[in-house]
């Protein structure tokens, strides 16, 4: 048979020559710890924080636990991350042994509840606090929910968080111990691996021959190298179409799936960047490979339970995703998913990890809520769940009976309470400092002692708000710093809650429907 | 609290013995994965073109280290795919190996070891349906 050779690209002279013997072991001058068949590309960061995903369920469906698909659609519950007032939390400010450093991470002061804070952080990675509850106490702006968001920082991707206010839970669509209980799933994570055989090179050279009648198999050859070895691959007609699509072509950096033959791009090599004068933008170079051709590829997952709850509910595929649709999830299918998970644990396929539920304004949750919080509590996959309160002693919701911090007794002997007290001049001068730097203000020096006098007699969140609006002002002024003038301007023009009351008592009599300074709401 | 010299040294000796373990066992796998490779050029060359039409006895040339032999067909090709079997089985175990190597060298810098290593892979339909809820 007559074939028509076409060599898509000519062997480059500057390719390896084919290795004379092996190099001798060479020790680099860096301790490689983390090889790669174990490399451990740390797993649920992507997996953790998507908040769409597109999916189509056809394969789930039979292998997936064999989870039926139950009828009803789901409902995902919005997330509310008050991302805005404390976005300059990295952490918890602790050293290794756990003492708090003064202002570090954007933590500033709360010296003891830091500390306490690192002993259940330190108990969640050990995995010992599972099915407890923390309660942070304290007056409002004292940092509470900073010291959730940075205990959840510090204990990494792999830690699933989650973080809701008491008041999302009374919702039209869902009961309230749906929601609950979707935000409890959504704190455990299930841990598994994936393991791939691949072969990973750069490609030299790609060979197919066509035959002249142009139809009939193809055949062809690959040549791919690390940097260490160099080998032929005789393509059979699969492959071929499949490198045919992806384009791929000399010099590019590739990885074929063993099992599935799949083709993957990685980029392309970084020896070969000259080779053409003009390349479009999103050509991404790598670095050549390094080690054995055919490597082992372990990567770890983690995944939400409430995520893969969603998937096995859902019948009409991603659609039910926008429909906005109100629909609970199955008792069912949450029953087989659980019997799925702990049939992988014993066979040791899969791990679970124990996250973070943070109930903010848990002073909102009423009666059921709690009865229902205390049974979950019980659960052998149930998260740590921190609370957060800024009450005293007040009604439970739902009763009329009084309480400490508005949670039930036997609730609260659940709890280890942390306490945070109000803040120090000294650190809310340093914490309003961290905020200039945060909100990209640059703040002259006599101004932010302006700024922390009005924080110390009104409130911090007050003074940090004035910041931005002193920003305003000062840009107005075609100033770059925020001065003492810019202060006090805005200090005028928004007043605070005192300020505010006093105001109101003062004109009660011109104000609508007020009855008197008896029903004046509580603030705080 | 300052450690005496001769501590750091046992210390830093520990180090780098087990970096060198892995290290090794590392280059080890290279240099199999290498002859696994020019072992499969090899068998593929005998079952193509090279091989076509001719018997399991006829003889042909073999180079091994620095000798060329002649040797029967069949005989060369059940050895390199017993070799074969052998390289994988070899590379198989280095690399199991290596997983509690990588988290002695990880304990022994206190750094943390790295997680779900030790978890047994899903089967590819188990994945397959993984990758479906993590919306690929």
């Amino acid at each position: 048979m007559c074939t028509q050779l076409i060599a898509l690209e000519v062997k480059n002279p500057r390719n390896m020559k084919r290795h004379k013997c092996s190099k001798p072991l060479q020790r680099p001058t860096k301790i490689e710890t983390q090889c790669e068949p174990i490399s451990g590309q740390r797993p649920g960061a992507a997996a953790n924080q998507r908040s769409v995903r597109l999916h189509n369920t056809g394969v789930a469906r039979g292998t997936m636990a064999g989870v039926s698909l139950a009828a009803s659609e789901e409902h995902e519950m919005t997330k509310i991350e008050r991302i805005g007032a404390h976005s300059h939390i990295r952490g918890l400010g602790l050293t290794d042994d756990l003492t708090p450093k003064a202002s570090a991470q954007g933590m500033v002061g709360q010296i003891k509840a830091r500390r306490a804070a690192g002993v259940v952080q330190n108990m969640i990675k050990e995995g010992k606090l599972a099915g407890q509850a923390v309660l942070i106490a304290g007056q409002p702006g004292t940092g509470k929910t900073a010291i959730a968001l940075g205990l959840a920082q510090s204990l990494g991707s792999d830690t699933p968080f989650t973080a809701i206010s008491a008041s999302e839970i009374y919702s039209l669509g869902m009961s309230k111990t749906e929601v609950l209980t979707q935000a409890f799933r959504r704190s455990i994570g299930v841990r598994i691996k994936e393991e791939t055989e691949i072969i990973e090179g750069e490609v030299v050279e790609v060979q197919i021959d066509r035959p002249a009648t142009g139809t009939g198999a193809k055949v062809g050859k690959l040549t791919l190298k690390t940097t260490e070895m160099e080998t032929i691959y005789d393509l059979g007609n699969k492959l071929i179409e499949s490198l045919t699509k992806e384009k791929v072509q000399a010099g590019d950096v590739i990885t074929i799936d063993k099992a599935t033959g799949k083709i993957t791009k990685l980029g392309r090599s970084f020896t070969r960047a000259r080779d053409y004068d003009a390349t479009g933008p999103q050509t991404r170079f790598v670095q050549c490979p390094e080690g054995e051709l055919q490597k082992r590829k372990e990567v770890v997952h983690t995944v939400t339970l409430h995520e893969i709850d969603v998937i096995n509910n859902r019948t009409q595929g991603f659609l039910a995703l926008f429909s906005g649709d109100t629909g609970e999830i199955k008792g069912e299918v949450r029953q087989q998913i659980n019997a799925k998970v702990a049939e992988w644990r014993e066979e040791g396929k899969a791990e679970l990890v124990p996250g973070v539920l943070f109930v903010d304004e848990v002073h909102m949750l009423d009666i059921e809520c709690f009865s229902f919080l205390n049974r979950a509590l019980e659960d052998d996959m149930a998260p740590v769940v921190i609370v957060a309160t800024n009450r005293g002693i007040t009604r439970i919701r739902g009763t009329q009976n009084m309480s400490p911090h508005g949670i039930p007794i036997d609730m609260l002997d659940r709890m280890i309470i942390i306490k945070t007290v109000p803040y120090q001049e000294k650190e809310i001068k340093e914490i309003l400092k961290i905020r200039c730097e945060e909100e990209d203000c640059e703040i002259q020096d006599e101004a932010l002692v302006v700024l922390t006098k009005i924080g110390v007699e009104t409130s911090l969140r007050y003074a940090i708000q004035l910041i931005t609006l002193a920003n305003l002002v000062a840009i107005k002024r075609k100033e770059k710093q925020i001065t003492i003038p810019d202060v006090k301007k805005v200090y005028q023009l928004f007043i605070d809650e005192q300020r505010s009351q006093k105001f109101l008592k003062e004109y009660e009599d011109e104000f609508m429907f007020d009855e008197g300074t008896d029903t004046m709401m509580e603030t705080s | 609290m300052a450690k005496s010299p001769e501590v750091v040294q046992q210390y830093l000796e520990e180090v780098e013995a087990a970096a060198e373990d892995v290290l090794s066992d590392r280059q080890e796998i290279i240099t199999l994965d290498r002859r696994r490779n020019t072992n499969r050029e090899a068998l593929r060359q005998l079952a193509g073109d090279g091989g076509a039409g001719k018997g399991p006895d006829s003889r042909m040339w073999i180079c091994v280290g620095n000798m060329f032999l002649r040797m029967p067909r069949g005989f060369v090709k059940d050895s390199i795919e017993k070799e074969q079997k052998h390289l994988d089985t070899e590379i198989n175990n280095l690399r199991n190996g290596l997983r509690s190597k990588v988290n002695l060298l990880n304990d022994l810098e206190h750094k943390q070891a790295t997680i779900g290593t030790s978890l047994k892979p899903l089967s590819p339909d188990e994945w397959q349906a993984v990758q479906q809820v993590m919306g690929k």
